[in-house]
């Protein structure tokens, strides 16, 4: 009988031991590990025979996938121009803002932006990089691209621009056409040239 | 022929002698049981009349007389209450016995005394139940619980790479599949595809796989079926003995071993102990031409236990800690639905490196820490009382592959989410004596469970959960017949606490339903029963069933929660037909299985954008499906050296709503398996060979829109084996050899998770070791 009630003791044991080490699921998170979003993509494109002709797009997901959807600009282009591109990611869910392209720029051997001109607008833009890697022979990085449009009438499309990152590194140099790595960043922007 | 020829030779050379030396000592042991209710019975005087050495039955009512010489006895087994019983017996092997005993009171029945315990319980069971234990389940012991049970009729493998397999019975798994561990219902994010089962993998000597709903006495997560973790029990002989199993793979090179000791000591009468140490590492698989990178592990599994046993009770505490950590092939972790595609149509992982030990992120790190707690009570003439409190904390951590672009950030080390899960369950359980030929259980269990999660993906909210279900079985012997029928009512209360989640509300939700089964048993003949069971089961929807809101990285889809979704119902039959004869053993099952509101994902019209592409979105909904199948098993003792063993099992899903097949059912798999017991050979003794083969047909019964790639076609395995035990100074070591996928074939199993990427593993040569330390009680 002595031995009965030791064992149930036990179990009480058991009980208070770890419940004193339970969190309660009711109470609200200290939120103490910070974590990273890429809530933005943002192109800026200058004319580079004339400064006043810019062209701006934005795909912007604030609180991350699910939620709210994102919103997604359309990028206008003028025909016959041709343009310099910079390519900016942020995470805009922490303050102060982080600028993630700058991190992509540092790590710059094992990541690689591509561009697509795709539907109507495929045969009027030609995308080339304007920027290095350090390595040997350099590659490019894509944070920074000329964009020439042809001269024509209007055309609808879409224009994807993809983030790869390559681990290991070497991958990047056997990478032609932006179909090996893993994409952390895959947006299709609505363009329309007119 | 060649191989014919090559065996005789082999025959000729080693002539497998029939039994063991002339002058031999064995082993007498069995169990003595209740011959109504088939409960053992602990504290029974079992003595041997010609030399008078007397034991009395533990706690499991067993017995064991280790060393007695060969010869012929009278055992004399008495218990008050009971009928005096002896028995006759010639003992010139080691021999196990069952002793029914009937109580003075009940009209006399005729004591059988059957050879084998489990042939006894087989034929007490009318559901599909399978054991295995002893020397088929240590040619397991080591590797994952899910590949200890692969071969069993009816269970299949989910698996997500080499280190993680979860047990898919009759198409059902995860939160429809419950797995007990020293019973204690185990509970780890069981819902999840890529989370297995935290168990020591050395730890059971004894797992049972309840095939089709068990929900009766089990609860809601049975609606498939049960898989029971029996651990070791403990020591009745005074002393301390220890047993030590190492074993090494050679696809994955791992090494892994377990140390178990056990005692129980005359100056603690009624007390006894056990511990046990396990570990286990390896480095990156191999399928036949490429390393998967990244799928090492490193397991430590720590676990001590108590009994005590005195007059009419009985009870122990356990104590068991699992901690592990699992590579994730780093080719499965895409980006997006075009870096899936891109992979799909390489047919092989874009990078490779050399094998490696190493871990890197993809990983899972699980701590899963269990206590379990058994008492019972025998009250004479009235019925056992068994209490079962358990304790657990489940703890993962799961780190992506995407590490932060932010240095600082990155430098944390952060996982992309951790979930801690806290469950307490009790049980209460009165077994009642028989009263007429009615014998039965009444149940009450009740569970609390809180979950908190953190990072950045969202899987499933902070919760809160009580359950609690009450359940009545009775069992009626009629000449022949066997009926059993059976209720239970559960209620189960929710509340959510969705912090830093989007959309979500803080919500609670009620859910109860009534369950009922009833089965009917009839002994065709002394070796042959049928059973038929009938039921209604219930499960209410699962938190992430009803919560989900973001991509499951390891599909690519974007997966969606419905809060209104309402329980399972599942109507189901299945027919059970058993032979066990001298030469033949045979179990047939044909189930049919009908679950309306039948909850899975479904792929949705409209994609999910987000910066890192758009991922198809799935829906959890409810749909009425139909599962039917069969499963056989047949082992034939053709000579007294030669077993055939023969397995089958084919399922079909169907989602009879929408009239197409349901997503990842289980291809339709046979194996045969040819046995050789060759007594003596090379100095061992109790040695075997076998050859097995496995075909796993195509899986052509999928529906359009749910998935990525078509199912990869069939295949067929060979595997080997060969062992035998032999004495090292007093001790015993048993030695295994094996060899899987001997043929190195190159395959990809449907329900792989990494299928998408790379083929499955291929040549694995595997040795084991397993030594007897001291006075070991091998029961």
């Amino acid at each position: 009988m002595k031995l009965t009630v030791l064992f149930l003791a036990a179990v009480v044991f058991t009980t208070v031991l770890f419940t004193g080490c339970e969190e309660d699921p009711a109470t609200p998170p200290q939120n103490t590990n910070p974590q990273e979003l890429i809530t933005t993509m943002r192109l800026s494109l200058v004319d580079t025979s004339n400064s006043a002709n810019t062209a701006n797009a934005q795909f912007r997901d604030i609180d991350g996938p699910g939620g709210n959807p994102p919103v997604l600009d359309t990028l206008r282009l003028t025909p016959g121009t041709t343009y310099s591109c910079t390519l900016l990611l942020l995470d805009e869910s922490r303050a102060p803002v982080d600028t993630i392209s700058n991190e992509v720029a540092e790590e710059n051997l094992a990541h690689r932006i591509w561009f697509t001109p795709g539907g109507g607008v495929s045969t009027r833009m030609t995308v080339v990089a304007n920027d290095e890697d350090d390595g040997v022979p350099p590659l490019p990085i894509g944070l920074a691209t000329i964009i020439s449009v042809s001269a024509g009438g209007s055309a609808l499309g879409t224009y994807r621009a993809v983030l790869k990152h390559y681990v290991p590194e070497s991958i990047k140099r056997s990478d032609s056409d932006g179909s090996l790595g893993e994409s952390d960043v895959d947006v299709v922007f609505p363009i329309m040239i007119q | 022929m060649k191989l014919f020829s090559c065996i005789a030779l082999c025959i000729l050379l080693f002539p497998p002698s029939l039994s063991g030396n002339n002058q031999g000592r064995f082993r007498l042991g069995g169990r003595v049981m209740d011959a109504n209710t088939g409960d053992p019975l602990p504290g029974t005087a079992v003595m041997i009349l010609e030399s008078r050495e007397g034991r009395n039955t533990s706690v499991d009512g067993r017995f064991t007389f280790d060393s007695v010489p060969e010869g012929t006895y009278r055992l004399l087994v008495r218990l008050i209450g009971y009928a005096d019983d002896t028995l006759a017996l010639v003992l010139d092997r080691d021999r196990e016995f069952v002793v029914r005993m009937a109580e003075e009171s009940v009209v006399m029945n005729e004591v059988r005394v059957m050879g084998n315990q489990e042939e006894e319980l087989l034929m007490q069971s009318s559901q599909a139940l399978s054991i295995l234990e002893g020397k088929e389940l240590d040619k397991h012991r080591g590797q994952t619980l899910g590949e200890s049970i692969e071969d069993i009729p009816g269970v299949t493998l989910l698996q997500t790479g080499p280190s993680i397999a979860k047990p898919v019975v009759r198409g059902l798994h995860s939160q429809r599949v419950l797995v007990l561990n020293a019973g204690v219902q185990q509970e780890g994010q069981q819902w999840g595809a890529e989370h297995a089962p935290e168990i020591d993998p050395f730890s059971p000597t004894r797992i049972e796989v309840l095939k089709g709903p068990s929900g009766l006495e089990y609860g809601a997560g049975a609606i498939g079926g049960v898989v029971r973790v029996e651990p070791r029990g403990f020591r009745e002989q005074p002393g301390v003995g220890g047993e030590i199993l190492v074993n090494a793979f050679t696809n994955n090179r791992q090494g892994s071993g377990t140390a178990l000791f056990e005692g129980a000591h005359e100056e603690v009468p009624g007390f006894a102990w056990r511990g046990q140490i396990s570990y286990r590492k390896a480095g990156d698989a191999m399928t036949p031409t490429y390393p998967m990178n990244n799928t090492g592990f490193e397991e430590f599994d720590l676990s001590p236990a108590i009994s005590y046993s005195s007059g009419n009770f009985s009870g122990h505490v356990h104590y068991s800690h699992f901690n592990t950590t699992l590579g994730i092939f780093r080719g499965s972790h895409i980006g997006n639905v075009t870096d899936l595609l891109n992979a799909i149509e390489l047919g092989y992982p874009q990078n490779v490196t050399p094998f490696s030990y190493e871990i890197k992120p993809p990983k899972q790190e699980i701590s899963h820490d269990l206590v379990s707690v058994l008492s019972s009570w025998r009250f004479l003439h009235a019925g056992e009382l068994a209490f079962q409190f358990g304790y657990q904390q489940n703890h993962r951590k799961e780190f992506d592959a995407h590490k932060a672009y932010n240095d600082s950030i990155a430098a944390l080390d952060n996982p992309s989410f951790e979930l801690t899960l806290t469950t307490y369950t009790a049980d209460l359980k009165f077994r009642h004596d028989p009263v007429g030929n009615v014998f039965g259980t009444i149940g009450i269990s009740g569970m609390k469970q809180g979950n908190i999660r953190s990072g950045n993906v969202y899987l499933i909210p902070n919760f809160r959960a009580y359950t609690a279900g009450v359940y009545w079985l009775e069992s009626v012997n009629l000449n022949s017949w066997t009926f059993t029928a059976g209720i239970r009512y559960d209620y189960r209360w929710t509340e959510i606490y969705p912090f830093d989640v989007h959309g979500l509300e803080q919500e609670i939700r009620t859910y109860n339903y009534l369950s009922g089964s009833l089965s009917a048993q009839y002994a065709i003949a002394p070796s042959w029963t049928i059973g038929t069971n009938a039921g209604t089961a219930s499960r209410p929807p699962w938190i992430n069933e009803l919560y989900s809101n973001d991509i499951h990285h390891g599909t690519a889809q974007f997966e969606i929660g419905d809060p209104t979704l309402t329980p399972e119902r599942s109507i189901n039959m299945d027919v059970v037909l058993k032979h066990n004869g001298e030469a033949i053993r045979m179990e047939f099952s044909a189930f049919y299985n009908v679950i309306n509101d039948f909850i899975y994902t479904y792929p949705d019209s409209q994609p999910t954008l987000t910066i890192r592409g758009a991922f198809p979105t799935f829906r959890y909904t409810g749909t009425d499906a139909l599962l039917r199948g069969i499963e056989g098993s047949l082992d034939i003792r053709a000579t007294q050296w030669l077993t055939i063993g023969l397995t089958a099992s084919i399922v079909r899903g169907d989602n009879t709503d929408g009239d197409e097949p349901l997503i990842g059912m289980p291809a339709d798999r046979m194996r045969i398996v040819t046995h050789f017991d060759i007594d003596r050979v090379l100095g061992l003794h109790n040695a075997y060979a076998e050859l097995g083969g496995t075909l796993v047909r195509m899986q052509d019964r999928v529906p359009n829109g749910f998935d990525y790639a078509p199912p990869p076609p069939g295949y067929g395995l060979l595997d080997i084996g060969a062992g035998g035990e032999f004495f090292l100074g007093r001790q015993l070591v048993a030695v295994d050899l094996a060899v899987q996928n001997a043929l190195n074939t190159q395959y990809r199993d449907y329900l792989s998770r990494f299928r998408y990427y790379t083929d499955d593993p291929g040549i694995n040569f595997i040795l084991r070791a397993r030594i007897s330390i001291g006075k070991f009680d091998s029961h």
